[in-house]
C-alpha cells in the first residue's frame, strides 16, 4: 500500500510537469506567453482534450483497455517530444517561467506567500484523508477496477460488477475514469489509491492555482492580494457545508468528474471570459476553445454547463461590446460540447445504441 | 418558479450562506465602476432568464434527471464570489485594529452558520485505518473471495449495503446480486421496483424467507457468496440452507454457498 501511495504521488507529480509542459506550449504557440494564467492548468484541458481524441473512437469500437493504455502511452510519448523540440525551437525567454510583472504589497501582506502554499499544502493533506465512500465515488473506483480486471471500457456497472446490455454514454463519453486508470493498469498502483489520494491531490491543486489566477486577474498582477483571495476562499470552503455546493465536492467529493467540473472546469471557463471581458490577452477565445474540447473530459457534466456559462458570458460580452462576435465565437468554443450533447441525446433516445 | 427556489435554499442549505452572498453580491455593485455594475445586474437577469427558471429546470428533468439540475447552480462562482468580497471588505478597512476584528468577527459568523466541516460529525476525517482508507476487515474479506475464484472470472456475492460499496472499490471480481436501486429503493431514495427484495431485506433488515425459499433464490440468483453481519446471527439458519462459514471477521461472517 505505501508502494502504491509513493508511485501515486510520483505520477501526479509527473502529470503535473506534463501539463506545464503541453501547457505552455500550447499558450506559446497562441502567443500567449505573457498570459498570467497557471501553465499546469491550460494544460490539464490541452491533455484531455487530446486524451479524448483518442478515447472516444477507441470507446465507441468497443476496443480492449490495454489497447488505449498503449495507445495513449505512445500518443503522450510522441506529444511531450513535439513539445519539447517546438519549445526549444521557439527560442526567447524559459516559457516555463510565469510572466514577472508582479507587484506584492507592502508590510505583513508583503509575506503571504509562504504561509499560504503551506496552508494549501496542508489542506490538500487535509482532503486527500477524507475517508468519504457513497454510491458516485464507488461507481467510479468500480470502473477503473473493472477496466483493468476485465480490459474491458463500460462493459460492466462500476457499482455491482454487472455486465451492462449496451454501452451508457452518460458515462462512456468521457475519458475522466479511463485516464486514470491507465497508470494504475501500467504500474500496478491500487485504483483506491489513486482516486483517494492521486485524483483529488491534483483536483485540489488546479482548483487553488485556478483562483489564485483569478485573485492575479481581479486584483490586477498584485500577488498578495491574489494569496489572501485563496486563504478567503480556502476558510469559505471549510465552513461552506452543504449537499449540493462546490465545497462538498471540493472537500469531500474531488476524485469525482463532477468534483472536476465544480471546482476546475467552470472556474476556468470563467477565468477566460472574465480575461476575455477584461480584454486581458490576445487569442483568448482560441484559448477558450481548447479549454472546451478537453472540458468532457474532465466531467460529463461539463456537456451542459459549460456551454451554459459561455452561453451567458457571451451575451453579456455581446451586450457589452453591443456586437455579436462574442455569441459567434462562443458558439464556435461550444462546438465540441454540443456534439457530445447530440451523442448522448442520440443514446438517451435509443437512436445510436452500442451493444455489449 | 417554486422548484428552482426550493432547490437554491437547499443548495445554500437554510438562509445564512444565501444572506452572507447577497451582502457579497450587494457590496460587489456598490464597489464596481459604472460598466461592471451593470455586467452584474445584466448578467444575473440572463442567469434568471436562461438558466435559473422552472422551464429549463423541466428540460433538463426530461433529458436527464431533476436530480441534477443543481450542478446548473455552479455557474455562479459563489465560493469564489464570497472570497473575494471578504477579500475586497478586508482591504478597504486599511486600519489593522479594523482588520483583526473583521477577520475574526467573519470566521465566528461562518462558524455560526453552523454547516463548518470542522465538527467530527460532519466530517469523515478521522486517522484512517489504514493507507487504502479502506476498512481493514473489508480488505481481509477480498483476500478470502480472492481465494475463491480463478483470476479472470467473477464471483457472485449477495452483500449487505456498505460491504457492497467498499468490497468493490478493491474487488472488481465481485459481483453484486442485489444492485444498487435495490438499497436505494430500501431507504426511499428510488421509486423503481426490487430485483431481489428477498435477498436485500434478508442481508440487510434480517428478514428471513424460509430455507428452501433461500435456496431457490441463491440457486436462482447463482449466488457463490453471502457476506451476513455477524450481529443478525444467521449462521444457523444459512448452514440449512447449505452455506459454509469460510471468514469471520469483527462485523461480518462469509459464507460459501455449495
Amino acid at each position: 500500500m505505501i508502494y502504491d501511495l509513493v508511485l501515486t504521488i510520483g505520477v501526479m507529480l509527473l502529470y503535473i510537469l506534463i501539463f506545464r509542459l503541453v501547457g505552455t506550449t500550447v499558450l506559446t504557440v497562441l502567443g500567449q506567453k505573457k498570459l498570467y494564467i497557471h501553465r499546469e492548468t491550460v494544460g490539464f484541458f490541452a491533455y484531455f482534450a487530446l486524451f479524448q481524441m483518442v478515447y472516444v473512437p477507441m470507446v465507441l469500437l468497443r476496443a480492449r483497455f490495454h489497447l488505449l493504455a498503449y495507445g495513449w502511452i505512445l500518443t503522450l510519448v510522441i506529444l511531450v517530444l513535439l513539445c519539447a523540440v517546438y519549445l526549444v525551437t521557439a527560442g526567447g525567454k524559459s516559457p516555463f517561467a510565469m510572466p514577472g510583472d508582479t507587484v506584492m504589497e507592502e508590510g505583513l501582506l508583503g509575506y503571504m506567500k509562504w504561509p499560504v502554499v503551506i496552508g494549501c499544502a496542508a489542506f490538500v493533506v487535509f482532503l486527500v484523508l477524507q475517508q468519504y465512500l457513497g454510491w458516485d465515488t464507488a461507481f467510479y473506483m468500480g470502473n477503473m477496477n473493472e477496466a483493468i480486471y476485465t480490459d474491458t471500457m463500460y462493459y460492466y456497472n462500476g457499482n455491482d460488477g454487472t455486465l451492462m446490455k449496451s454501452l451508457d454514454f452518460r458515462y462512456a463519453l468521457s475519458g475522466f475514469s479511463m485516464q486514470f486508470a491507465i497508470p494504475c493498469f501500467l504500474l500496478e498502483v491500487s485504483p483506491t489509491i489513486m482516486c483517494y489520494y492521486g485524483i483529488r491531490g491534483l483536483g485540489a491543486i488546479l482548483a487553488l492555482l485556478i483562483v489564485y489566477d483569478f485573485g492575479m486577474l481581479l486584483f490586477e498582477k498584485n500577488e498578495s492580494r491574489a494569496y489572501l483571495l485563496v486563504t478567503a476562499f480556502l476558510a469559505v470552503n471549510m465552513f461552506f457545508f452543504t449537499y449540493s455546493a462546490t465545497s462538498l465536492f471540493f472537500i469531500r467529493r474531488m476524485n469525482e468528474a463532477k468534483g472536476y467540473c465544480a471546482n476546475v472546469v467552470l472556474p476556468m471557463v470563467a477565468l477566460l471570459l472574465f480575461m476575455i471581458y477584461k480584454k486581458f490577452g490576445r487569442h483568448l477565445w482560441a484559448l477558450l476553445f481548447v479549454i472546451c474540447l478537453g472540458s468532457v473530459g474532465a466531467s460529463m457534466s461539463s456537456m451542459m454547463l459549460v456551454p451554459a456559462l459561455l452561453g451567458l458570458g457571451a451575451v453579456l460580452l455581446a451586450i457589452n461590446e453591443k456586437r455579436l462576435r462574442p455569441v459567434f465565437y462562443a458558439i464556435v468554443c461550444a462546438l465540441p460540447n454540443l456534439c457530445y450533447v447530440a451523442l448522448f441525446i442520440l443514446n438517451h433516445e435509443k437512436i445510436l445504441v452500442i451493444k455489449l | 418558479m417554486t422548484e428552482t427556489i426550493d432547490l437554491l435554499i437547499k443548495y445554500f442549505q437554510g438562509y445564512q450562506w444565501l444572506i452572507l452572498f447577497a451582502v457579497v453580491y450587494a457590496y460587489s455593485i456598490f464597489k464596481a465602476k459604472k460598466g461592471g455594475r451593470i455586467s452584474i445586474l445584466v448578467g444575473t437577469v440572463l442567469f434568471f432568464v436562461f438558466i435559473y427558471n422552472d422551464f429549463i429546470y423541466e428540460w433538463m428533468s426530461q433529458l436527464v434527471e431533476s436530480g441534477v439540475y443543481y450542478r446548473f447552480l455552479w455557474i455562479i462562482p459563489v465560493t469564489i464570489w464570497i472570497a473575494y468580497g471578504l477579500v475586497m471588505i478586508f482591504l478597504d478597512l486599511e486600519k489593522w485594529w479594523l482588520r483583526i476584528p473583521f477577520v475574526l468577527a467573519a470566521l465566528a459568523c461562518m462558524f455560526l452558520m453552523d454547516h463548518t466541516w470542522l465538527e467530527p460529525d460532519r466530517g469523515t476525517w478521522s486517522r484512517p485505518e489504514n493507507v487504502s482508507l479502506i476498512p481493514g476487515e473489508v480488505l481481509d474479506i477480498s483476500d478470502v473471495l480472492t481465494d475463491e475464484h480463478p483470476y479472470g472470472e467473477k464471483i457472485r456475492c449477495v452483500l449487505p449495503l456498505g460491504m457492497s460499496m467498499q468490497l468493490r472499490c478493491v474487488d472488481a471480481s465481485v459481483e453484486c446480486v442485489i444492485p444498487r436501486r435495490d438499497y436505494l429503493k430500501m431507504n426511499g431514495q428510488s421509486t423503481r421496483p426490487y430485483k431481489q427484495k428477498e435477498l436485500a431485506f434478508m442481508i440487510e433488515k434480517n428478514e428471513r424467507p424460509d430455507v428452501s425459499r433461500l435456496k431457490k433464490l441463491l440457486d436462482d440468483t447463482e449466488t457463490d457468496v453471502i457476506v451476513a453481519y455477524s450481529d443478525y446471527s444467521q449462521g444457523d439458519y444459512l448452514r440449512q440452507a447449505d452455506c459454509e462459514l469460510i471468514k469471520k471477521t469483527g462485523a461480518y461472517e462469509v459464507y460459501r454457498v455449495k
